[in-house]
C-alpha cells in the first residue's frame, strides 16, 4: 500500500485545492453579505384592516403596487373583498374606516356601486366587490391616461399656447417604488435626467408673453448652482428642503427655481447651466447634473 | 398526507418483499423512494393517458387501491423501520465522531431551510415557465393528459414529463402549487441513502459513508436544484440508483436487482430526453463488466434463462415508466424525440430543422466541435468562478468547493484505475468508469452556458468514489489526514450552506413584504424579479384580476423584434396558485403584424379569437420586451397588458 507520506500529501492536495476554490470565489461571500443586507433593509407587507361600527370586518396585507395616480405622488392599490363584506361595508359606508399602519381613514363611495375608496397622505386603496375587474382596469388606465408631462400650467390657454422641447434631457420616467429592483430607479419622483454641464430648453411660444417658470428639481451633487440664460430675464433660488432625498441609488439634492422668462413668437432658448455635474456611468453614456421633477408655469402679467 | 402515507408504506413493503435477501437499510431506502416515484407516474399516466380521467378523486382513489394490493401483498415480507433505522443509526453514531455530530446538525439545518423555501416561496425558474409546469396546468384543466399541447413552445410535445407528473401529484392533492417543487426534493433527500449505499457497498465505515453522503448532498448543483420543478437531479440520482442497484447485481447476482435498475432508469428515461445517452454509455460498461466476471457461467442454460427473463421484465418495467413519451413522439411526429429540433411554420404546423436525433449526435461526434471548448471550460466551470450560484447554473458547475477538493483528485484515480485491477475490482468501479464516460460524451454532444447542470452525476460519483480511495486506501487511518479530511468536509458544507441560505431569482428588498404577505398573494408573479422592466407592474397586478378571468398571450418560437434575448415565449402566465386562470397562447403571426422596432398591428383575427373566447385581457411581454401593439379594439392598461373593447 501507499506511503504514509503519501497518504498525507493526498489530503494536503486535497485541502490546497480548497483553498484555491474559497480564494477564486471569495467574491460570493461579499455577494451573500449584500443580498442579506438588502433583505434587511425591506419591510413587511402592511396590513390593512377594514372596521364596521368598530368591528374588523377584513383584513389583508397590502403588496407593495407599481400603480401611481397621475400625479404620481400616491400609490394606487386594489382589494377585492368577499361579497357579503363588500355589500355590508357599502351598506353603512358612513359607520366604516380603513386602518393602515395606525392610520385611520374614511371610506368614501366612488361613480361606481362595486367601488368603495380611501386616501392617505401616500395611498390610494380601491375596495372593490370581489370579481370586479372592469373599474380597476379604467382606474389606472385613466390616471395613466391624465399623467404624462411634466409641465404643468396655471391655465389651460398658457400650455396651448407654448410647448417645452430639449434634446438635452432623457425620457420622462417614473414614479418608482422605493422597493423597485433596478437601483438607478428606486425612489425616483416623476421626472427626466437634465444633462451636464449645460441642458438647453427649447420653448415654442406662439405670442410675445412674459411667464414664470417653477423648476423643480434634484441635484445630483451638494451645493450645486445653477445659471439661466438666453429668455430668462430674471431668477430667483427658492428655499427647498435641504436634506438630501436617496433615490436612484444616490443621494439628490432638492432644489427650486423661479425664472421669470420674457418670451417671443417662435423658437426661443433657455440655457441651464450647472456648476456641478457627475461623471458619466459608462462610456458613451451622459453626465447627468439633475433630475428635473417639475416644471410649473404662470402667465406673469 | 394520508394517500401519500400510504403509497410510502406499501413501498416499503414492496421494497423489502424485493430485497427481502438483502439487510442493508440503505438499499431498502433507495428501493422504496424509487417504488413510491414509479407508482405515482403511473397512477398519473394510466389515469391522464389510459383512462382519461385525471382530476382530485380519481387520483387518490386509484393510489389507495394499488396501495392495498400491494401492502396485502407484500405486507408479510416488511420489516419494521423504526427499530431498523434506530438500530443503524446507533451502529453509525457509536465511534462518537464529533465531526458527524456537527455534520448531522448541518444536514437537518439545511433540509429545514429547504422545506421553508419550498413551501414559501413559488415556482421562479426560467424553464419551469415554458415546460415544466405549463403542461401539468394544461392537464389539471383539461381532466387528462393530451399528447399534444395546443404550445408555440415546441419542446413541450417532445419532452418526457415524468417530472411534470410528480409535481402534478404534488399539486392535485392540495389544488395549491405550494408543494410542486417537492418531487425534486426528494430526488435530492433519495441523494443520501444513494451516496451512503455506494459507500457502504466499497467497505466504507458508516460513519464515514455517512459525512460523505451529506457531503454529496450539500453540493451546490443539488441544493439550488433541490427546490425547483427542473428535472436534472431526478435524472441523475435515479441514474446512480440504477448503477447502484446494478453494481450490487455485480456481486451476487440476484435478479431482483434488475428489477429494481430497470425501475430507476425507467423513471429518468421518463424524465429527460437526454435520458438514453445515460443508458446507451452505461449498459456497455456494466456488460463489459458482467461478461468479465460470469463468461463461464453465463452461457450455462440455467443462468442464460434466468438473465433473458429478468432482463425481459426489466425492459418491460422501464418501458411502463416512460415509454409512453416515446411513443408518443414516435407516432405524433415520427421520431423519438418528437418536437424537438423542430419550428413553427408561419402557418403554425411543426416543421423538422434538424436530421434526426442519431444523425446529429453522430455528426457532433464526427466533428468534435463542442470538446475542444468544453475542455478549455473545464476548470473555471467547475472552480464556479465566473457566475454567481443559482439554479440556472449559467456558466458554472454548481459542483462546489467538495468536488474541487475531493472529486479532481478522484477523477485522476480513475483514469489510473483502468490500469490497476484492485481498484477494477472494486463495486463502485462501475459507477466512477460510467460517470467519467458519459462526463466525456457529454463533452462532445453538449456545450452552452447551462450545459453543466445535466453533470451533477459526475460530483455525486465522484466524491463518493473519493470517499472510497480515501477510506480503503488507508489515509483516514493517519490522525492528521483524518483531521484535514474532515476539515475539508465541514468547511466546505458550511461554505455551501452560507453561500445558499439567501434565496435566488427575487427582488430581495421585497422580500421581507412577500413571506409577510397572505398565501394567495405568494405567487410566481409577485416572487420573481428577472422579467424585463416594463413587466413587472403587469405582474404584480395579477393578484387582483379575477382568476376567472382568461388571458390571452402573444407567444413566438423566435423572437418578436430586434432588441430580444431569447426565443419561445418564456413566461408563466398561471399566476395564481391554484392553476384556475385559463389562457391562450396566440401564434404571432396569425394574429399580428410587426415590425423591427416592437410595434405591431392587430390582424382581423385577433379580434374573431377574442371573441369567440371570450377574451378581454391580452399580454404582449416575453422575457426582455413588451411589443407595443394598435389596434382601435385595444387599450394598454400598463406596459404589456391589454384591454379587449370588445363586446363580449
Amino acid at each position: 500500500m501507499i506511503s504514509r507520506l503519501l497518504k498525507l500529501t493526498i489530503a494536503i492536495a486535497a485541502l490546497l485545492l480548497m483553498a484555491v476554490y474559497f480564494y477564486m470565489n471569495s467574491i460570493k461571500l461579499e455577494l451573500t453579505a449584500n443580498d442579506w443586507a438588502s433583505i434587511r433593509n425591506g419591510d413587511a407587507a402592511p396590513e390593512i384592516q377594514i372596521y364596521l361600527s368598530g368591528e374588523v370586518v377584513y383584513q389583508q396585507r397590502l403588496k407593495d403596487s407599481e400603480i401611481f395616480d397621475k400625479a404620481g405622488r400616491r400609490q394606487i392599490y386594489f382589494v377585492h373583498l368577499p361579497k357579503d363584506i363588500f355589500v355590508r361595508i357599502q351598506a353603512e359606508t358612513g359607520s366604516a374606516s380603513l386602518d393602515i399602519l395606525q392610520q385611520k381613514t374614511t371610506l368614501s363611495k366612488t361613480n361606481d356601486k362595486s367601488a368603495l375608496f380611501a386616501v392617505t397622505p401616500n395611498k390610494r386603496i380601491y375596495l372593490l366587490e370581489e370579481g370586479e375587474l372592469k373599474y380597476m382596469l379604467t382606474v389606472i388606465w385613466n390616471e395613466r391616461l391624465q399623467s404624462g408631462n411634466l409641465v404643468q400650467c396655471a391655465t389651460p390657454r398658457l400650455c396651448k399656447s407654448l410647448k417645452i422641447t430639449s434634446n438635452d434631457w432623457g425620457p420622462v420616467q417614473g414614479p418608482f417604488s422605493g422597493s423597485e429592483f433596478s437601483t438607478e430607479r428606486r425612489g425616483l419622483p416623476k421626472g427626466r435626467w437634465a444633462k451636464g454641464p449645460e441642458t438647453v430648453l427649447q420653448i415654442d411660444s406662439r405670442e410675445t408673453q412674459k411667464v414664470w417658470m417653477q423648476i423643480n428639481l434634484l441635484g445630483v451633487l451638494a451645493d450645486q448652482t445653477l445659471r439661466f440664460r438666453g429668455a430668462a430675464t430674471g431668477v430667483q433660488k427658492i428655499e427647498a428642503d435641504p436634506d438630501p432625498q436617496h433615490a436612484g441609488g444616490r443621494d439628490l439634492y432638492p432644489a427650486v427655481y423661479l425664472v421669470a422668462l420674457d418670451l417671443r413668437p417662435g423658437v426661443n432658448y433657455l440655457e441651464i447651466s450647472f456648476s456641478k455635474w457627475s461623471k458619466p456611468v459608462s462610456q458613451g453614456a451622459n453626465p447627468l447634473a439633475a433630475y428635473v421633477a417639475a416644471i410649473g408655469l404662470q402667465e406673469a402679467d | 398526507m394520508l394517500v401519500n402515507a400510504l403509497v410510502v408504506f406499501s413501498s416499503w413493503c414492496l421494497a423489502n418483499y424485493i430485497l427481502k435477501d438483502h439487510q442493508s437499510l440503505s438499499l431498502r431506502l433507495v428501493a422504496t423512494g424509487l417504488i413510491y416515484f414509479v407508482h405515482i407516474t403511473i397512477v398519473i399516466l394510466f389515469l391522464g393517458v389510459v383512462i382519461r380521467s385525471l382530476n382530485i378523486f380519481s387520483v387518490p382513489l386509484l393510489s389507495l387501491l394499488v396501495s392495498a394490493i400491494v401492502i396485502a401483498l407484500c405486507r408479510a415480507y416488511r420489516r419494521p423501520f423504526m427499530q431498523t433505522f434506530k438500530q443503524c443509526l446507533s451502529q453509525t453514531f457509536a465511534a462518537g465522531d464529533f465531526s458527524l455530530y456537527v455534520v448531522t446538525v448541518l444536514f437537518a439545518l439545511q433540509v429545514a431551510v429547504l422545506l421553508f423555501k419550498l413551501a414559501w416561496f413559488p415556482p421562479h425558474i426560467w424553464d419551469v415557465f415554458v415546460y415544466h409546469l405549463p403542461p401539468a396546468v394544461e392537464w389539471y384543466q383539461q381532466g387528462f393528459i393530451a399528447p399534444v399541447l395546443d404550445t408555440t413552445v415546441n419542446r413541450i410535445n417532445g419532452a418526457p414529463l415524468g417530472m411534470t407528473a410528480l409535481a402534478f401529484w404534488f399539486f392535485v392533492f392540495f389544488r395549491d402549487d405550494a408543494l410542486v417543487e417537492m418531487p425534486m426534493l426528494l430526488w435530492a433527500l433519495m441523494l443520501v441513502p444513494v451516496s451512503f449505499a455506494v459507500l457502504r457497498q466499497s467497505g466504507v465505515s458508516r460513519s464515514w459513508a455517512l459525512k460523505f453522503a451529506v457531503l454529496i448532498f450539500f453540493l451546490p448543483i443539488v441544493i439550488m436544484q433541490a427546490i425547483t420543478v427542473k428535472d436534472h437531479l431526478g435524472l441523475n440520482v435515479g441514474f446512480i440508483a440504477g448503477l447502484l442497484f446494478l453494481a450490487e447485481f455485480l456481486k451476487d447476482r440476484n435478479y431482483r436487482l434488475l428489477y429494481l435498475a430497470a425501475a430507476a432508469f425507467g423513471l429518468m428515461l421518463g424524465y429527460k430526453i437526454a435520458a438514453p445517452v445515460h443508458i446507451v454509455v452505461a449498459l456497455p460498461v456494466f456488460l463489459v463488466i458482467f461478461l468479465s466476471r460470469y463468461h463461464s457461467s453465463i452461457f450455462e442454460r440455467q443462468h442464460g434463462k434466468a438473465l433473458l427473463k429478468a432482463g425481459g421484465v426489466s425492459a418491460v418495467i422501464a418501458i411502463a415508466i416512460s415509454g409512453y413519451w416515446y411513443l408518443r413522439n414516435f407516432i405524433v411526429y415520427g421520431r423519438l424525440h418528437g418536437a424537438y429540433g423542430t419550428r413553427l411554420s408561419e402557418a403554425g404546423e411543426s416543421v423538422a430543422n434538424d436530421a434526426g436525433a442519431v444523425d446529429t449526435a453522430l455528426n457532433m461526434f464526427a466533428n468534435s466541435g463542442m470538446f475542444v471548448p468544453n475542455l478549455s471550460q473545464f476548470f473555471p466551470r467547475v472552480l464556479d468562478y465566473q457566475n454567481i450560484y443559482a439554479a440556472d447554473l449559467v456558466g458554472i458547475s454548481g459542483f462546489g468547493p467538495q468536488f474541487f477538493a475531493f472529486g479532481l483528485l478522484a477523477l485522476a484515480a480513475t483514469v489510473g484505475s483502468v490500469f490497476s485491477k484492485h481498484l477494477r475490482n472494486q463495486p463502485i468501479f462501475l459507477l466512477s468508469s460510467v460517470a467519467v464516460l458519459l462526463f466525456i460524451v457529454f463533452m462532445f454532444i453538449n456545450f452552452n452556458s447551462n450545459s453543466y447542470r445535466i453533470l451533477s452525476f459526475f460530483p455525486m460519483v465522484l466524491i463518493a468514489y473519493a470517499g472510497v480511495l480515501l477510506y480503503c486506501s488507508g489515509v483516514l487511518e493517519i490522525g492528521l489526514a483524518r483531521m484535514i479530511t474532515n476539515m475539508i468536509m465541514l468547511l466546505s458544507i458550511l461554505w455551501c450552506f452560507m453561500a445558499l441560505l439567501s434565496p435566488q431569482y427575487t427582488n430581495l428588498l421585497r422580500l421581507s413584504e412577500f413571506v409577510s404577505l397572505d398565501h394567495k398573494s405568494r405567487t410566481s408573479a409577485n416572487f420573481t424579479s428577472w422579467f424585463v422592466r416594463p413587466r413587472p407592474s403587469l405582474y404584480r397586478l395579477m393578484d387582483s384580476v379575477p382568476v376567472t378571468e382568461p388571458m390571452a398571450y402573444v407567444a413566438y418560437r423566435d423572437s418578436y423584434s430586434a432588441g430580444e434575448v431569447e426565443s419561445d415565449t418564456w413566461q408563466y402566465l398561471y399566476m395564481d396558485r391554484s392553476w384556475q386562470r385559463k389562457t391562450y397562447g396566440l401564434h404571432l403571426p396569425e394574429y399580428f403584424d410587426c415590425e423591427e422596432n416592437g410595434q405591431c398591428t392587430a390582424r382581423p383575427a385577433l379580434s374573431a379569437f377574442l371573441l369567440s373566447n371570450q377574451v378581454s385581457l391580452l399580454s404582449s411581454c416575453k422575457i426582455n420586451r413588451c411589443l407595443e401593439i394598435n389596434d382601435d379594439a385595444l387599450i394598454e392598461i400598463v406596459p404589456g397588458l391589454y384591454y379587449f373593447l370588445g363586446e363580449k
